[in-house]
């Protein structure tokens, strides 16, 4: 907990799992959580001013969005940016939804608020990656985001 | 008077509210001496409760909370805690485990139920009480002693009655807005308000050169600057637009230190007084009421300066509040900062600067602006 952490985030569902998984289950690396759009908005420096130097800044971005210029520019943006330590992408694939499927042992959505949908694999090894923990590069990457 | 433990429903925006004021183990080396019940020392308990939070979290309404308990159970009067229920078409209850002074050695449970009320008006039959209360041993632990409550059966009686079981104990609230006008500072010159004063005022504003009582009128003072005299009276000053908001507010923080100092009420609830205050003073001003503090009396604290986390007190002193919206109603939840950092090379600044807590208010909308 030495550095700090931003988190950037599609909407306010995924500001909820963040906090649910930075405070009750403690399975990701602390940090503060906006909700901004990388994919469909651009960061300015205006935007940066509260960060404290040396921010570690994580982008949680849905991959269901064909045009990923955005996105791109966004990164290059942040990297050139003195306060900036590091930038972290964690695509959702595509969707939060889907991503949720995905990484949990369930078929469908409203399995995940059913008693036997149960945390797979997967779903640990997602939040081992996000807690920058793990060697496997299936969900999270740094700075590129490619 | 010290409060160990406090459950909370439908009061304020308090629904299924918890605090606790006890701690697990003992603390090596801690900045706040004796922080246990004065020859009781396994029954610990909190001296100092820093509370902090996002805006409307919760931490004013909890002392007035507080304030409408003691008024209800000290002068068996309803309204000051009807008056805290948040909605009167529902049964609101509250429970508070609380100790009262230095000899009585004895911890009493006080859990109250208000049902709606069949009329325009909470009525006495409206309002259960039941008080327990068992003897603090020498060895015993606050778990120990409510493991030894909750066997007690309760007594069907009416609420005045079961409160005259209730010893008396004192209290200070310092809320920061003006409905805590002070009643009168005749007690309190007797035991040194007036240095207490212009130590306090002269420390904010150099320009505060004497403060000496005013012969003429009662219970007055006068402020001595140079080239303007001001008088002060019943804690507020005449003419007072000349001093800063800060050296303003010093006044409260002078009667509250005062009180501290002179151990005049035993429980004090000091609620954001030091908001136009600089954070240096704010942190001399917060160890000297700590250092102040006699055996079994505590203090709660609320601020929103980060740099009091940096000051070295021990962990379990600081909780912070959070308030959710879940189904269209209000849920307060107490984070408790030693529930989370163990070690004591944890930084309490960092984890909150990290957010570790999720009590940062949501600032997306403003960024959307």
């Amino acid at each position: 907990m030495n550095q700090y952490y931003q988190y950037y985030v599609e909407g306010e569902t995924e500001e909820k799992i963040l906090e649910v998984l930075k405070t009750d289950f403690r399975c990701i690396m602390p940090g503060k959580v906006k909700v901004f759009n990388v994919i469909e908005e651009k960061f300015s420096r205006s935007k940066l001013i509260s960060l404290k130097r040396k921010t570690n800044v994580v982008l949680v971005f849905d991959t269901d969005s064909s045009d990923s210029s955005t996105l791109r520019a966004n990164i290059s943006f942040l990297e050139e940016q003195s306060v900036v330590r590091q930038v972290i992408c964690i695509p959702q694939v595509k969707n939060l939804e889907e991503e949720l499927i995905r990484c949990c042992n369930i078929r469908k959505m409203k399995g995940i608020i059913t008693p036997r949908a149960s945390p797979g694999p997967r779903r640990r090894r997602l939040l081992c990656l996000s807690k920058g923990q793990g060697t496997d590069t299936y969900v999270a990457c740094t700075r590129s985001g490619e | 008077m010290i409060v160990m433990n406090l459950k909370l429903n439908n009061i304020y925006a308090f629904n299924n509210f918890e605090i606790s004021m006890s701690y697990p183990k003992k603390i090596v080396n801690s900045n706040i001496e004796e922080e246990f019940l004065y020859e009781r020392p396994n029954f610990r308990y909190k001296k100092l409760i820093v509370l902090m939070g996002a805006n409307a979290s919760g931490k004013t309404t909890l002392g007035k909370a507080l304030k409408g308990i003691f008024n209800f159970i000290s002068k068996k009067t309803p309204d000051p805690l009807v008056s805290c229920i948040n909605d009167n078409t529902k049964t609101a209850s509250f429970m508070i485990d609380f100790i009262t002074d230095t000899n009585s050695n004895r911890l009493y449970r006080v859990a109250g139920t208000i049902r709606p009320p069949k009329t325009d008006s909470y009525k006495e039959e409206d309002i259960d009480v039941a008080v327990k209360h068992v003897a603090i041993n020498k060895n015993d632990s606050y778990e120990t002693c409510i493991s030894k409550l909750d066997v007690l059966t309760d007594k069907k009686e009416s609420y005045i009655k079961a409160l005259d079981e209730v010893e008396n104990f004192g209290w200070n609230f310092s809320f920061p807005s003006q409905e805590n006008t002070i009643r009168s500072l005749k007690d309190l010159h007797k035991v040194g308000f007036k240095d207490m004063l212009e130590i306090i005022l002269s420390s904010l504003d150099p320009s505060v050169q004497e403060v000496v009582e005013a012969r003429d009128i009662e219970d007055s003072y006068i402020i001595k600057l140079s080239g303007h005299d001001l008088i002060l009276k019943d804690g507020k000053i005449l003419n007072g637009e000349i001093l800063s908001s800060g050296t303003r507010s010093g006044i409260d923080i002078a009667i509250l230190l005062t009180s501290i100092t002179s151990r005049q009420n035993g429980f004090y609830y000091c609620d954001e007084k030091f908001s136009y205050i600089h954070s240096d003073m704010e942190k001399e001003i917060l160890v000297k009421m700590v250092g102040k503090l006699g055996h079994n009396e505590q203090l709660f604290f609320t601020t929103h300066n980060s740099d009091i986390l940096d000051m070295e007190f021990p962990k379990h002193t600081f909780v912070f509040l959070k308030k959710r919206i879940i189904n269209g109603r209000s849920e307060v939840q107490c984070v408790y900062a030693d529930d989370y950092l163990k070690r004591n090379t944890d930084s309490l600044r960092r984890a909150v600067e990290n957010d570790l807590f999720s009590i940062a208010p949501s600032v997306s909308r403003i960024d959307r602006l």
